[in-house]
């Protein structure tokens, strides 16, 4: 008996446990669309959360995959796919482009399937951008989901517009001059949601696969606009975490409000996990080896960013 | 031109359009049911002619508003996956920010159809005609067609789409005319009507790709296997060869339907008997006529050679038509740096190596910019042709109308 | 199922032959034993293993060992603490 587990195992008893038997019991029996063995690392939340996504959103459903790990692990080589439904790879720099002209085809034609943009945060927060923001303007009726494990991590890890603040990249290692990532990197959930033609927007974490079910379930409903999630994915070689703790590091995001979860339907905002108390960010940071040489000033200086977007989130939610 | 007697001709309406609006029309004609475009200078005005037709009811299809040009052919690439048949058009910087999904759409096999109203790569700031910016992405694998006044972009963009969508084929193909003097000119355009082009372009159905979730594929494979990319790049330089079967093939069928026919590959303008010949493309040919009618006035034996399609390069086709001849001046309104000589003159050399009885080539750079090629600088030219037929010794390439001539 | 011009001939770039499989099983150093008794069979691993490589056995729960990578999630998630991860070499050793 680990007795250090001991307050979250009576929480976990309490909430957790029904809720996890019931999201079990839904989809068990759900086909895995994705190779059974992939090329992504031990302990990998991508892998988990493209499993899981479309485990839930089922086979009438064509990917997009933007590149990156996902690439890696489900895209397949040479003459043979990664995946049981049709996937395909475009541009780092194009997903939601790419994926706006195969779905305007196939409501042009009247086929009703899913077309399901699967990119991790390089694409989507940085090269695309424009392609993303874009396509939310206009409302156009495809999934996005945006894996955000915080770097471009199959090139080496270097850093993204979404990276933490502090967090050591090759592009800012920790040393004597650098210490680590120095911006905060940008809340790309919150500012696809604000965009007018994003029906549904929401964060998710693989912490919380009832929730995040919940979401995906949702997305399918959706047909007037664009479907925006953003899922945590920590990075086992790109953080420096162990392999095991992976999903405890998010839900730890999530219990720390680094990571809130919410949705937002239509602009109406609301937390879907909300915390009586929150853990202080420390907590998150000391599970991941790359923010092992942060200072006391830098810390708080994070603590500080992570309180002041979780009163503009509550604020939003409130209103 | 070519004018070609025809059994039942079809009927034309005779109007006066810019050449955007009659690649336009060629577009409602073809049935295109997927387009876009971003605004770029000189290509603008064709998004509001195609939205225009949509709104009035005229043209069936999905216009997608884009953010940039890359996005424009991201969609493009997607819904021809799908399986739309697709069209849009740009230029220049648009081009050039388009270039990534450019190169995408040829190696993807995608049948897009793009005008291109060629206009001159930045910088200096000049969004003027010339042929830089098409010719600087002549190798990402696309069929590249020039023409020279609007009623050929209308009969062009229409045979574009047999020739892109030709199952030996499947290539994406630029229909290529110069930005301001073409694509913004208003000029006689007869417009043929639709069931004649129902009867020549049958509805796109593609068996090569489809994008239905139960087959289960993963389209642009990861390629880790340098075999597999050389057969997918040996597949794409024979489609291109086919190509110059094909555009000869359809420009025929063109002939017997609508009445006239444009020569496929290239057009030979009075080039039987002559001695000297001018070699170019696009816009100029229309000068370039003139200059010839007014030297054989003069009892000159000079002749055009109108190269209509650069990619697939003619190189056989140009051989063939060169043999025997006096002197060769090839006008180019682009420049390949490093070479200090325009691209159709680089090329046309190579492909003369081997020529039993070849010309004598010079090359002239003239109109960047959009700079006027007047008939002076023609006149110019014709005089190093005639001195380099003779056996003088004359420059290799010469800049037309600069000051001091040099 | 249709087939494509592009399965036959190298015309648009596809991937259509099966899956593409790693045997992601051997690169496992250690391995998931359950503890039958603890296993509330609540599903958490089955939800958190990354390979989806946890299935539901007659008792409880059981690890395709042809997939499991032994990043040790559904160990350390595991609230009954059902689950000890013990390294491979232990099964080397009595021949397993």
């Amino acid at each position: 008996m680990n007795l250090k587990r001991l307050p979250r195992k009576v929480g976990w008893l309490l909430l957790e446990k029904p809720k996890l038997e019931k999201a079990y019991k839904e989809l068990k029996d759900r086909e895995d669309l994705g190779t059974p063995g992939s090329g992504n690392c031990l302990g990998c939340v991508l892998e988990k959360t493209l499993r899981f996504t479309f485990q839930v959103l089922g086979r009438n459903t064509v990917a997009v995959f933007g590149g990156g790990c996902v690439a890696i692990g489900f895209a397949g080589y040479d003459r043979s796919p990664g995946m049981k439904i049709t996937t395909v790879l475009p541009l780092l720099t194009h997903t939601a482009s790419l994926s706006t002209g195969i779905k305007r085809h196939f409501q042009r034609t009247g086929q009703d399937v899913n077309v399901v943009a699967f990119c991790g945060d390089g694409s989507t927060a940085d090269l695309s951008l424009a392609s993303v923001s874009a396509a939310a303007e206009r409302g156009e009726n495809i999934i996005y989901i945006c894996y955000d494990n915080q770097g471009t991590q199959n090139t080496g890890a270097q850093a993204t517009t979404t990276t933490t603040y502090g967090l050591a990249t090759p592009t800012a290692p920790a040393g004597a001059r650098y210490h680590g990532k120095a911006s905060f990197g940008k809340d790309m959930a919150l500012l696809m949601a604000l965009h007018p033609g994003v029906s549904y927007a929401a964060t998710g974490s693989m912490a919380y696969p009832y929730d995040y079910k919940a979401k995906l379930e949702k997305a399918l409903e959706v047909k007037d606009g664009m479907v925006y999630i953003h899922v945590f994915s920590p990075c086992v070689s790109g953080w420096d975490t162990a392999t095991d703790n992976t999903l405890t590091i998010s839900r730890m995001a999530v219990e720390t409000n680094l990571f809130p979860l919410w949705e937002a339907e239509h602009g109406k905002f609301r937390l879907t996990k909300s915390l009586t108390f929150h853990k202080p960010v420390r907590e998150y940071l000391k599970l991941i080896g790359g923010f092992s040489h942060l200072s006391g000033r830098q810390i708080d200086e994070l603590q500080r960013e992570v309180d002041k977007r979780m009163g503009h989130l509550k604020a939003l939610a409130a209103s | 031109m070519i004018v070609v007697e025809t059994r039942a001709p079809v009927r034309h309406k005779v109007t006066a359009v810019t050449g955007l609006e009659a690649a336009a029309h060629a577009v409602r004609l073809a049935r295109v049911p997927m387009l876009s475009g971003y605004p770029i200078t000189p290509q603008t005005y064709i998004i509001e002619y195609l939205t225009g037709m949509i709104d009035r009811g005229e043209l069936d299809a999905t216009f997608i508003p884009a953010e940039s040009e890359h996005a424009v052919m991201s969609f493009m690439i997607g819904a021809s996956l799908a399986g739309s048949r697709t069209f849009t058009a740009t230029t220049g910087q648009g081009l050039a920010y388009m270039y990534e999904p450019y190169f995408l759409a040829s190696t993807l096999r995608v049948p897009v159809v793009m005008a291109i109203a060629m206009r001159e790569m930045i910088g200096p700031s000049s969004g003027f005609p010339s042929h830089q910016d098409i010719i600087t992405v002549r190798d990402a694998g696309w069929v590249q067609l020039y023409v020279e006044d609007n009623q050929e972009v209308l009969d062009t963009t229409i045979m574009a789409f047999k020739i892109a969508e030709h199952p030996d084929v499947l290539l994406p193909v630029n229909v290529c005319f110069d930005g301001f003097y073409v694509s913004y000119s208003t000029a006689r355009v007869e417009i043929p009507e639709q069931a004649a082009v129902d009867g020549f372009l049958p509805p796109y159905r593609p068996t090569h790709i489809s994008l239905d979730p139960q087959l289960g594929i993963c389209v642009n494979n990861v390629a880790i296997s340098g075999q597999l990319v050389m057969e997918y790049r040996h597949s794409h330089a024979q489609g291109m060869e086919s190509a110059k079967r094909v555009i000869n093939e359809v420009d025929e069928e063109f002939g017997r339907v609508f009445g006239w026919r444009y020569g496929g590959l290239l057009e030979k303008y009075r080039l039987d008997d002559a001695d000297l010949v001018l070699v170019t493309m696009a816009g100029i040919c229309g000068t370039a006529r003139a200059v010839v009618d007014q030297a054989r006035e003069r009892g000159l034996k000079l002749g055009l050679l109108k190269l209509r399609s650069f990619r697939p390069f003619p190189a056989a086709e140009l051989r063939q038509a060169l043999e025997g001849k006096a002197a060769a001046g090839v006008i180019d309104r682009n420049l390949s740096f490093g070479w200090g000589a325009g691209v159709v003159h680089t090329e046309l050399r190579a492909a003369l190596l081997g020529a039993a009885h070849p010309p004598h080539v010079v090359g002239f750079i003239a109109g960047l910019g959009g700079l006027e090629i007047t008939l002076d600088q023609f006149d110019r030219a014709i005089d190093v042709l005639q001195r380099a037929a003779a056996g003088q010794s004359v420059p290799q390439v010469t800049w037309l109308g600069m000051e001091g001539g040099k | 199922m249709p087939t494509l011009r592009s399965m036959e001939e190298p015309l648009t770039p596809i991937a259509y032959q099966g899956l593409f499989i790693t045997r992601t099983g051997d690169w496992r150093w250690q391995r998931p034993v359950m503890d039958e008794k603890r296993c509330r069979k609540c599903g958490q691993c089955w939800l958190f293993c990354p390979t989806n490589s946890r299935y539901e056995s007659e008792k409880c729960f059981d690890t395709n060992l042809d997939y499991c990578k032994g990043c040790g999630v559904c160990a350390f998630e595991c609230m009954a603490d059902a689950i000890t991860m013990v390294p491979e070499e232990r099964f080397k050793e009595e021949g397993k």
